[in-house]
């Protein structure tokens, strides 16, 4: 196991866990340089809003997002099902699993916007699983955000 | 956190980020994972649950890329 007994009753009981340093340096790297050529992509296909290749932009020479790169092609894909990242999620999860969505972010240097205070439900159908609830103590930026439920 | 961490965190729990005050892009990568055969919104509608790439335990529910691609477009799945 990846994962010791402390580490996975940590995650079940607070629901997020830390584990640090799961990557060397070298293959940082190489996910860095993936993530340079993605924006390089970026740079050469315009200002569009959101483009085919699921990027979006805040101007011709401003990434922000790029979704679904799990999918073929980048070398994020790899690192969605790189031995230690899956067998570490699954040793926390559990259960049998797949993966469903993805993106890389770019917050801007300087002046890089807060993201409020959020739960990722939305892609679930809420109507089976538990509604969320307002953590008690969290910080009053909580509002309801991008993540609300999309079905009803 | 640095660059080779990763944040492991259940979808429920509430999480935020704070303003970006380096002199640099700051980057991260999602992976959100799921219970296999959990249904997801914009997939459980077109009647369809998400694409299994191996299994061990039943590999006979494992399709390959191209047939699930297909699958999804002709139920009207856009993304």
């Amino acid at each position: 196991m990846l994962t010791t007994p402390e580490q996975r009753l940590l995650y079940d009981e607070q629901g997020f866990i830390m584990i640090p340093s799961l990557f060397s340096p070298e293959e940082v790297a190489v996910l860095k340089a993936g993530m340079a050529a993605l924006h390089t992509d970026q740079r050469v296909a315009g200002a569009e809003r959101r483009t085919k290749g699921g990027m979006v932009v805040e101007d011709a020479d401003t990434s922000r997002l790029q979704f679904y790169i799990y999918r073929g092609g980048t070398r994020f894909d790899l690192l969605a099902r790189h031995p230690r990242m899956a067998r570490i999620m699954q040793e926390l999860m559990a259960v049998p699993m797949d993966i469903y969505h993805s993106k890389l972010a770019f917050k801007a240097a300087f002046t890089g916007s807060v993201q409020f205070w959020r739960q990722d439900y939305g892609y679930w159908i809420t109507a089976k699983h538990p509604q969320p609830k307002t953590a008690p103590g969290a910080p009053n930026a909580i509002r309801p955000s991008y993540c609300a439920p999309m079905t009803r | 956190m640095k660059a080779d961490d990763i944040f492991a965190f259940h979808n429920l729990t509430f999480h935020g980020s704070l303003m970006n005050q380096s002199d640099d892009i700051r980057w991260r990568t999602d992976l959100p994972y799921s219970e296999t055969g959990r249904p997801l919104e914009w997939l459980s509608k077109a009647g369809l649950n998400g694409f299994i790439a191996r299994s061990h335990g039943h590999p006979e529910t494992v399709e390959s890329w191209v047939d699930w691609q297909a699958k999804r477009r002709s139920a009207g799945v856009k993304v």
